[in-house]
């Protein structure tokens, strides 16, 4: 079996091959071949690195990002998150989380997720652009 | 934005589970919504949304338009169209395939599993989530009920009554008095109606400067008081005189044909008032028999009723804990709530439950503060972890961006229940 990271990285190239105007499908079939042939992706094993992080997670995760962090306009205030660099994203959140970086709330917010749930957000919102 | 996220996990695991209840006669099982707002529309929204027409969605809800709460004190102190806080259902039907009935839900049957409309139409459900946030307590204000709101109006359901009262305000002898009779905890949005006074007399400072503003408070103290006063003296000085639980600020009667206020037996002649009952969920949530008192216990952990399974209870109208009640709380659960039902009826993978919520309020033109906190799902209740502030004498430049923010979160949180 393909070892995660790998399945996970072939899948995110696919995936941003994939048209704005038909992602589902396409993105549905190139994961399934994916799949197909290299078996299964062991969720569980996901280790806590941005570029490996557990996107369904990171799904659920995001609901909490998208009360204040549009996704879909460009704004002067509340960053744009949407796309963000996963290296950059875990970056941000660590100094958040560290209290190195000012903002209440983000501060509050990064506090309480670990490293897996951080690299889960950073691969999501990655996979979105 | 959006792309099929159970299926590309789905897809990648091969383990979707079987579904867990499927509906009788009809292939995909059902979920009935009753509450467009702030809970009802998130939730709709995230289920229709994630399950990608696995599970058959439908939202009842009586208004074409939902005007939000919350930025409606910013509409009254004429910083905000009516239109800016209005927000129609068109997305949900086109985009995510819910079923947006407007209509009242008139009646539930938690054993036949169904709800009756008022146009006599039933819909049979799997799960049903209540989000009809608040209704008043009849009798909590001595001389008030629902009949005098056209002459002392609450606004604490925002639309025609927002605009009444603007108009009030707008229409108020020069030198006259606005007072406000504020609601007993708990209520929807703790910082509302202070932020309200805020907002109308940010308005009265520009067009009647000589009025005067008089709160009768049946609290002690309030959310943010340190900030609300702070910038009551900052920017409205002499204008508002807070007349709080140690002054009978809780001991008041009304008379709406007189214009009158009585506190603590001094009776004032007022130009506008603004009476704030006590709260409780919204009746059909009594209807659905799932209140103890005046609101809706929840378990913590997927905002499932305590009396039934099958129902659950987001936003104002539920008793979780330490949320307080708010846009942002009733936003929070939904997703909690979205994840366990969309878990239940399809097999999803399903989190743990995980909230927060933020508060921020406008004390003047650019003058933004905030308080927000992040909680977890106990035994016992949803228990609050960890949370935040604003401080008294913060630089403007702060309170700027603090309201540059709520902006922001405006735009995110009314895209992500109506877009
Ligand atoms: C002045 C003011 C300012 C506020 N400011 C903020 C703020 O800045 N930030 C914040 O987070 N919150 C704020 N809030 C609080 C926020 O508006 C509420 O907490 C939030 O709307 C609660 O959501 P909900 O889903 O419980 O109820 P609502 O959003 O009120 O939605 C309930 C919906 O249910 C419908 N309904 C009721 N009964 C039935 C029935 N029988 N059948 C069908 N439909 C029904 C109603 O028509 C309504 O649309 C503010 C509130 C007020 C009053």
């Amino acid at each position: 079996m393909m070892p995660a990271e790998v399945v996970v990285l072939i899948a995110g190239v696919i995936y941003k091959r994939c048209t704005l105007n038909d992602r589902g499908t396409k993105l549905r079939k190139a994961i399934l071949s994916t799949c197909i042939c290299f078996g299964t992706l062991p969720i569980a094993e996901v280790k806590a690195d941005a570029e490996v992080g557990d996107v369904e997670l990171g799904a659920y995760l995001s609901a909490e990002c998208v009360t204040c962090h549009q996704t879909n306009a460009e704004t002067d205030g509340i960053p744009q998150i949407v796309g963000l660099d996963p290296n950059a994203f875990v970056d941000a959140m660590l100094a958040y989380k560290t209290k190195q970086r000012e903002h209440p709330i983000m501060q509050m917010m990064a506090g309480r997720l670990n490293d897996e749930e951080i690299a889960a957000l950073a691969a999501y919102f990655n996979a979105l652009e | 934005m959006t792309w099929n996220r159970r299926k590309f996990l789905g897809a990648a695991t091969g383990a979707l589970s079987a579904p867990a209840v499927l509906a009788e006669g009809s292939g995909k099982p059902r979920v009935v919504v009753i509450g467009g707002g702030a809970g009802g529309a998130t939730a709709a929204r995230y289920i229709a949304k994630d399950s990608d027409g696995a599970i058959d969605v439908t939202l009842v809800e009586p208004s074409q338009v939902y005007f939000s709460c919350f930025f409606s004190n910013l509409y009254i102190g004429g910083l905000k169209s009516i239109d800016e806080i209005g927000h129609t259902y068109g997305a949900l039907a086109a985009k995510y395939g819910i079923n947006v009935i407007h209509d009242w839900a008139v009646a539930v049957d938690r054993v036949g599993k169904n709800v009756t409309l008022a146009g006599g139409q039933v819909l049979p459900y799997d799960k049903l989530i209540l989000s009809p946030g608040i209704d008043f307590v009849e009798g909590s204000v001595q001389g008030w009920d629902l009949s005098a709101q056209n002459k002392m109006p609450h606004a604490y359901e925002a639309g025609s009554q927002s605009q009444l009262l603007r108009a009030q305000i707008e229409n108020m002898p020069q030198g006259g008095v606005f007072a406000m009779v504020a609601p007993p905890n708990p209520y929807r949005c703790p910082p509302g109606p202070y932020e309200r006074i805020s907002m109308v007399a940010h308005v009265l400072t520009t067009t009647n400067p000589t009025a005067k503003i008089i709160i009768a408070d049946p609290k002690p103290k309030f959310s943010k008081m340190a900030l609300f006063e702070d910038g009551w003296a900052t920017y409205y000085p002499g204008m508002i005189d807070w007349i709080g639980e140690d002054f009978g600020g809780g001991d008041v009667s009304v008379d709406p044909d007189q214009m009158t206020l009585v506190i603590d037996g001094e009776e004032l002649a007022v130009d506008i008032c603004n009476v704030i009952p006590a709260m409780k969920a919204g009746r059909i949530a009594e209807i659905a028999g799932v209140t103890d008192g005046r609101w809706a216990p929840v378990n913590s952990a997927d905002m499932s009723s305590k009396t039934d399974p099958d129902v659950y209870v987001l936003g104002d109208a539920s008793q979780q804990g330490d949320m307080p009640k708010s846009g942002f709380s009733a936003n929070s659960q939904a997703k909690v709530c979205a994840n366990a039902v969309r878990g239940a009826l399809t097999g999803s993978r399903m989190f743990p439950p995980r909230y927060a919520n933020t508060c921020w309020s406008l004390i003047a033109v650019n003058d933004g503060v905030k308080v927000g906190a992040t909680y977890e799902a106990t035994e016992e209740k949803i228990a609050r972890v960890d949370g935040f502030i604003s401080q008294v004498g913060e630089d403007v430049t702060l309170r700027k961006t603090t309201y540059e923010e709520s902006e922001n979160w405006y735009a995110a949180i009314t895209g992500d229940m109506f877009r």
